[in-house]
């Protein structure tokens, strides 16, 4: 009789801490209903929103699915995403400097920055490769230091357009180079398609769900399998005659590359190519992003990756009027990047392996 | 010859490693071929370079605790320097700003620091394995709490009482803050920062011997085996934490009083990044470390922290490329010293 009492006892707890499970999603969604709730009583044009939180949600899906590969590979996720980001940059002003004018700038961008961004994941994942383990840490040291590397390289480029290089002196490029005369807002000009009062622009989403199939195949190949069995278990993969290194190299390659991809996609929407410290902001957000859409440091899906975008889209677009009809423009950026890392924090302390208690 | 060999000194030299001189070496010869290269005098170098150990030595030894409980290098120093800078701006604003304020200074950093080390501590023991990282995302989030209490909650939350400290809008603390009286009060000549030093050197030095540092070796072996032993590596790690915390806080606020202002939101940037470098520089690897790695590393980061603008000035014309070299240096110091830390684990 006890021990029956005793097994229904601790399949209540079991079924009880299921329950609570504590979720980085129903945090978001619960923060969204509050800011949805303070919202009603402001007078905010809600179609607007809409149709602005369509395109925000479409330039930065991109730096979320570019963390996938990575994950699922093992390497961890990728908090040194500046790497690609300047592979990206360097692409772009490759274009810029030869001034090639429209679609075919756009398309000379991405294909030098996917060559440079090729490079520095190259880079990236040697040392990677040599850190096992400690993945997490080491790519957010690595990110930061790549930085003042590139400054370096910003300052001392030879690029001779004028339009890059700062006004006096005329060495260094400036730290925000504009696109409008190139390929500014390209993706965004030609055909949309029309869903009653809103619109989506083609090209772009053309490009994103070129990139989402792209994956989607990816993790049906063998390659996909064996970077999952890679991930599960190093070991036996090494048994199984797997070449670990190798793998992890090309699912690194390939983050760093869409990465590269996203800031191209980015600067063309935001009118400016933005150098100097200004890659260092899309990391943590991207991150954030995708562990809400209940992907964990180990393990992630496409589907992860758009719900997350959707809702950290949702909560950045909400929360501006929200804190401007209170008064506090700082606080809504405030509470978001707070929120940003509280929920990173949350998935590393599952990924100590104890359950989170309520 | 028979009383030398016995000596400590010459055990120490013994047991010290000469592949963990290298990096010593490495800064030490960078550090004295700029020197050649800046043509600043000897004179100023060492001037800048007496102020610098004694405003960061003691954020550079708060590191050493955690370090030798295995936990790696604590990245969360930084919320120590943040709750010291708090704990003042809030004695300014009471206006105690009296030998009382001075030693009120001290008694709240380091109660509300070991309040908060134990948060930290608490967390760190829940995420065993990936101490550092957690390190560095706790302080992104005491970071965007500190913004959110000064930007703010002071003004619109908490009442100020000396509104001369808030901005022009009334809510929100101003950039920077004055704090003259009290440094006038705490330093005569630089020998009060010099015994502090001292101080808490010994204070490590005695923690090390004491069973703590023994109980700490037991949990760095086996955290199993200590507790068949009868220590809780959960205690011992959230006890170092805490040692670590309030050391920064009292760290940073030395570094405040030398200045003799506060910067509130700028204050503390960076503190850790450069306190992990100057120890890395100093020879420690991530399980091991002494204070004199601390010191010596303390006095060859600086050195080169001091030089390289100056360099960049004189070889690229541009002071800017010595300060992308030098954020690029403290980065790429600790990437090194992780780099060097699992190949010492591979051998």
């Amino acid at each position: 009789m006890d021990k029956i009492l005793e097994k229904t006892e601790r399949q209540t707890i079991k079924f009880n801490r299921q329950f609570f499970r504590f979720s980085p999603t129903i945090l978001i969604v619960g923060y969204l209903i509050l800011l949805l709730f303070l919202s009603l009583k402001s007078q905010i044009p809600i179609l607007d929103l809409i149709q602005d939180g369509i395109l925000k949600f479409m330039i930065n899906i991109v730096f979320v699915l570019a963390l996938i590969p990575m994950i699922n590979c093992g390497a961890g996720m990728n908090f040194g995403m500046s790497l690609g980001i300047s592979g990206g940059l360097v692409g772009m002003l490759l274009a810029l400097e030869m001034g090639l004018i429209g679609l075919r700038g756009f398309a000379a961008s991405l294909a030098f920055g996917i060559v440079v961004s090729i490079l520095f994941g190259l880079i990236y994942s040697v040392i990677l490769n040599h850190l096992k383990g400690m993945e997490s840490i080491a790519a957010i040291f690595i990110g930061l230091a790549f930085i003042p590397l590139m400054n370096i390289f910003w300052v001392q480029a030879p690029f001779t357009n004028r339009k890059m290089l700062y006004p006096v002196g005329g060495e260094g490029l400036r730290p925000k180079i504009s696109l409008a005369d190139n390929f500014g807002k390209i993706l965004e000009t030609g055909g949309q398609l029309n869903f009653g009062l809103f619109h989506v622009p083609i090209r772009l989403l053309m490009l994103i769900l070129i990139i989402t199939l792209l994956l989607y195949f990816l993790q049906n190949t063998i390659l996909g399998k064996n970077m999952v069995s890679v991930n599960t278990n190093p070991k036996y993969a090494t048994i199984y005659g797997l070449k670990v290194d190798k793998i992890r190299t090309i699912g690194i390659v390939i983050t760093t590359v869409i990465a590269g991809i996203g800031i191209c996609i980015y600067s063309q929407n935001y009118g400016f190519v933005q150098l100097y410290d200004g890659s260092k902001i899309m990391t943590m957000p991207s991150i954030s992003a995708l562990l809400i859409g209940g992907a964990t440091p180990r393990y992630a899906k496409i589907r992860h990756a758009f719900l997350g975008t959707f809702l950290y889209q949702s909560i950045l677009l909400i929360s501006v009027p929200v804190a401007n009809a209170l008064l506090l423009p700082e606080l809504a950026e405030m509470t978001r990047m707070l929120l940003t890392n509280v929920i990173i924090l949350i998935a590393f302390l599952w990924e100590g392996g104890k359950q989170w208690k309520i | 010859m028979e009383n030398l060999k016995h000596s400590n000194w010459l055990k120490t030299l013994e047991q010290m490693n000469h592949k963990r001189l290298r990096t010593p070496l490495f800064f030490l010869l960078f550090g004295l071929l700029s020197f050649s290269l800046s043509g600043v005098s000897s004179q100023y170098i060492s001037q800048e370079l007496l102020i610098r150990f004694i405003r960061n030595a003691v954020m550079v030894m708060a590191l050493i605790i955690p370090l030798r409980s295995g936990m790696g290098i604590n990245f969360s120093v930084v919320v120590g320097a943040m709750c010291s800078q708090g704990v003042m701006i809030f004695l300014v604003d009471r206006k105690q700003q009296g030998p009382l304020g001075l030693v009120l200074f001290f008694v709240l950093t380091v109660a509300v620091c070991a309040g908060v080390g134990w948060i930290i501590g608490k967390l760190m023991n829940r995420g065993k394995g990936f101490e550092m990282i957690l390190g560095i995302i706790i302080s992104y989030i005491a970071t965007n709490l500190y913004q959110i209490i000064f930007m703010v909650g002071y003004g619109l939350i908490f009442e100020a009482h000396s509104p001369e400290i808030l901005l022009s809008r009334s809510i929100g603390v101003r950039n920077m803050i004055d704090i003259m009286s009290l440094k006038s009060l705490f330093i005569q000549g630089i020998y009060t920062h010099l015994l502090l030093i001292a101080l808490i050197g010994v204070l490590i030095a005695y923690l090390g011997k004491s069973v703590f540092g023994k109980y700490a070796l037991a949990v760095i072996e086996s955290q199993e085996k200590a507790l068949h032993l009868g220590i809780s590596g959960d205690h011992v790690r959230i006890l170092s934490i805490m040692i670590s915390t309030v050391l920064a806080g009292i760290g940073h606020g030395m570094y405040m009083l030398e200045l003799g202002s506060v910067n509130v939101y700028t204050g503390y940037l960076n503190v850790e990044v450069f306190a992990a470098a100057s120890l890395l520089a100093g020879g420690a690897s991530l399980i091991q470390a002494g204070i004199l790695n601390a010191l010596i590393g303390t006095l060859l980061f600086h050195n080169l922290f001091i030089l390289t603008p100056i360099l960049g000035q004189n070889l690229f014309q541009s002071s800017a490329i010595g300060e992308y070299f030098r954020s690029f240096i403290a980065y790429g110091t600790i990437l090194m010293g992780f780099l060097i830390n699992t190949h010492n684990q591979k051998e």
